[in-house]
């Protein structure tokens, strides 16, 4: 519906080459199943500019993951154009990307040489900031998965993007660890270009500028948070149970 | 299906990242695969010597035919090294998609360099103990040294490269169809006994002599020895054949490399 | 075929030509070593004005026995008279007969052993010659004989070549397979471009 706007302003801010873009043309991304073919994206396409922040909101299934992952570049879009000068994250996760065989130290320093890093000072970083001790040493698969979270968020910030790919992250962690991450990512980061995806509409609320809603392989874009989650709500067919006033009730 | 930076990576750029990936791909491996606790990298050569050295004791031990006046330890040699060099590539790359899937996730990280990587640490591994054992024989004084060194090499180089096509290959099928696993342990098997290890084509009747020369790791294999002993081998290979036939196996793995490579989702 | 014929007969000609050269060499040494053994011999005779050693030295080995029976007979004459008639007029004569047969013996064994100048020493050093003449012209004996078959020899070596089926056309040529060729090398090429044009957009694909 609203599609169109932020290609737009692009056009009218076309001249901010330098800041960084990322533009993203009809993506369609098709997978092949033994049950026949799967549309999961079908014509996506939007810009995003450094200081942006796109919150995705979107059922389960509907294709949240698979975008990011497009657009990140482990994986190539069926048919589109994904353009960008800016560096782009992988998309963080308090999941994967890294080797549970392996000790800590060990996924630091596979992350810094694949991405062209000091290693001295990602592993002081880490150290500091995941605050695992000696088990920084032990293999990841011994983690609980509250450690799991914060090496992995620890290890996402090694690496400075000017876009971060972010899959679900506020959805592990005590309140303390949230805090940081936060601060992190918003705080030190707020000139960054960033796309998040969560279920948590407040969170994706509280930490972007843009949303947009992803349904049926289409994304529609909006500039006003309310009117995205209302769409959001409409699209997926549910109402708030009694008791569930949070997103209203903050931005009322 | 375009997805690209305006911005070009000059080639050698591109070079010199995935030089980087690998290395880090190949440290991983090795981590992985023997820890760093035990005699860990000591393991990468120790396991094809064990492996070899037990094959020689048993060669010796039944006094096997081999169809040859050769000494039994350097056939032995020659015959074991090569096999663990054809058949751990594909062994190791089966599968190895679906093992770091995780890894997908870094852009940098291709199909292929998990392949590559994997190899590498098999091609090493594998040279790394033939060489120690050689060395290890020629002093005992149980074998001769070379009397070809160069093309003791390029037989050797010869199976590595049918040995990676077709285990990328098989590799890449792998992701497809767990049906390839499930095969190739068999046909492994099935291939150790008609790949040159154990014969020499020579000494076989001209028929099977033909037959046997349609399986490209006898070439090689030949061609080691012939390296190793010179005229006393009667070695008998074709590179007229093994060259194209690597070379369209090549172009199989690379074609399905990525074709995998667009279809990889990674988790 | 006329060339080949002609090459073939220079080939053999040139061996031929070296074989009796050679022979002929071998000849032409023996020949002046033969001359020189009886030219060196003929002088050493004129020297010593000797013809044949061992002749001479018989014959006068013959006079000396003629001699020395004579002495024999001289001084059995001789003690005969002193013996019987001591003051026979004959007794200064044989003395005197018997001391010349003496010194004539004398000198004819001093010519034949001993000494310097004596035949004995002239034999020496005549067999010596003899012998090298003998050896030299056996050498060249056998030098000519085996000139003589060198040349029998290249005689029979004489090659002739000759057309015995003509040259046809062949019903398909074997090599070299020009079409065959040339599809194996589009299809090794295309080969290698493909693994060299896939290995490098796999390295293009590894990006900032």
């Amino acid at each position: 519906m609203t599609s169109q706007a932020p290609q737009l302003l692009s056009t009218d801010q076309g001249t901010d080459v330098d800041n960084g873009f990322l533009r993203i043309r009809d993506i369609r991304k098709i997978y092949r199943t033994r049950f026949g073919e799967n549309l999961v994206l079908d014509g996506i396409g939007f810009d995003l500019r450094m200081g942006e922040r796109l919150g995705v909101l979107g059922r389960n299934g509907a294709g949240k993951s698979t975008m990011i992952r497009l657009i990140s570049g482990a994986e190539r879009p069926t048919a589109g154009t994904i353009e960008h000068n800016m560096s782009i994250s992988w998309p963080l996760a308090f999941g994967g990307a890294f080797q549970h065989m392996l000790t800590g130290v060990d996924n630091i320093r596979f992350i810094s040489t694949i991405y062209n890093q000091d290693f001295q000072q990602n592993l002081a970083f880490v150290e500091d900031f995941a605050e695992l001790g000696p088990y920084l040493r032990e293999p990841v698969r011994t983690y609980s998965s509250g450690m799991r979270a914060r090496l992995a968020f620890a290890i996402s910030m090694i690496i400075e993007f000017d876009c971060f790919l972010i899959d679900e992250i506020g959805a592990v962690g005590d309140a303390r660890f949230h805090e940081r991450c936060d601060y992190e990512l918003f705080g030190k980061r707020a000139d960054r270009a960033m796309i998040i995806i969560s279920h948590d509409a407040a969170y994706v609320r509280d930490h972007c500028n843009r949303w947009a809603v992803l349904h049926d392989g289409k994304l529609n874009l909006y500039d006003d948070f309310e009117i995205a989650y209302a769409d959001f709500k409409e699209l997926i067919g549910w109402t708030p149970p009694p008791g569930w006033p949070t997103v209203e009730a903050s931005t009322a | 299906m375009v997805s690209r930076a305006p911005t070009k990576t000059p080639f050698l750029c591109s070079l010199r990242i995935q030089i980087r990936v690998l290395s880090a791909l190949f440290m991983r491996e090795v981590l992985t695969r023997y820890g760093r606790h035990n005699i860990g990298f000591l393991w990468l050569f120790f396991e094809p010597m064990i492996f070899t050295l037990g094959v020689t004791a048993l060669w010796t031990a039944t006094q096997s035919v081999h169809g040859s006046d050769l000494p039994i330890v350097a056939f032995a040699l020659t015959g074991y090294s090569s096999v663990l060099l054809w058949r751990n590539m594909p062994g190791r790359c089966i599968g190895a998609l679906w093992a770091n899937l995780p890894l997908m996730y870094h852009r940098n990280i291709r199909v292929l360099d998990i392949y590559i990587s994997r190899l590498m640490l098999e091609f090493g591994g594998a040279t790394i103990s033939f060489t120690a054992l050689g060395i290890l024989f020629i002093s005992l004084g149980w074998l001769e040294p070379p009397e070809d060194f160069l093309k003791v090499v390029g037989g050797w180089m010869m199976i590595a490269w049918f040995g990676s096509a077709l285990a990328v290959t098989l590799g890449a099928l792998s992701h497809q169809s767990e049906l390839v696993d499930k095969l190739w342990h068999p046909a492994s098997y099935l291939i150790f006994p008609l790949s040159g290890s154990a014969f020499m084509v020579y000494a076989l009747p001209p028929v099977a002599q033909k037959i046997v020369l349609y399986i490209p790791m006898v070439h090689g294999v030949e061609m080691v020895r012939e390296g190793f002993f010179g005229e006393r081998a009667h070695a008998i290979y074709d590179l007229g054949y093994v060259i194209p036939f690597c070379l369209v196996l090549s172009v199989i793995a690379l074609l399905l490399v990525n074709w995998v490579g667009q279809r990889v989702v990674p988790e | 075929m006329q060339r080949s014929e002609a090459l073939v007969n220079i080939l053999s000609e040139r061996a031929r030509n070296d074989t009796i050269t050679l022979a002929q060499r071998d000849v032409d040494d023996a020949k002046a070593q033969a001359q020189n053994a009886a030219v060196a011999l003929a002088s050493y005779r004129n020297k010593q004005r000797i013809i044949d050693p061992k002749e001479q030295a018989s014959a006068q080995l013959l006079m000396i026995s003629k001699l020395q029976d004579e002495l024999i007979a001289s001084r059995t004459q001789l003690r005969q008279l002193q013996t019987y008639t001591p003051r026979a007029s004959q007794i200064p004569f044989l003395r005197t007969q018997v001391r010349a047969l003496q010194s004539e013996i004398d000198d004819q064994m001093a010519q034949i052993a001993g000494g310097s100048q004596s035949l004995a020493a002239a034999s020496v050093k005549y067999q010596e010659l003899q012998l090298n003449a003998d050896f030299s012209n056996k050498q060249l004996g056998i030098a000519m004989a085996s000139l003589q078959e060198a040349k029998d020899e290249s005689e029979r070596k004489q090659a002739y070549v000759d057309r015995i089926a003509s040259p046809s056309l062949s019903d398909y040529p074997s090599a070299p397979k020009r079409i065959r060729s040339i599809f194996a090398t589009i299809i090794l090429g295309f080969l290698v471009w493909g693994v060299l044009s896939m290995l490098i957009v796999g390295i293009r694909e590894h990006r900032d």
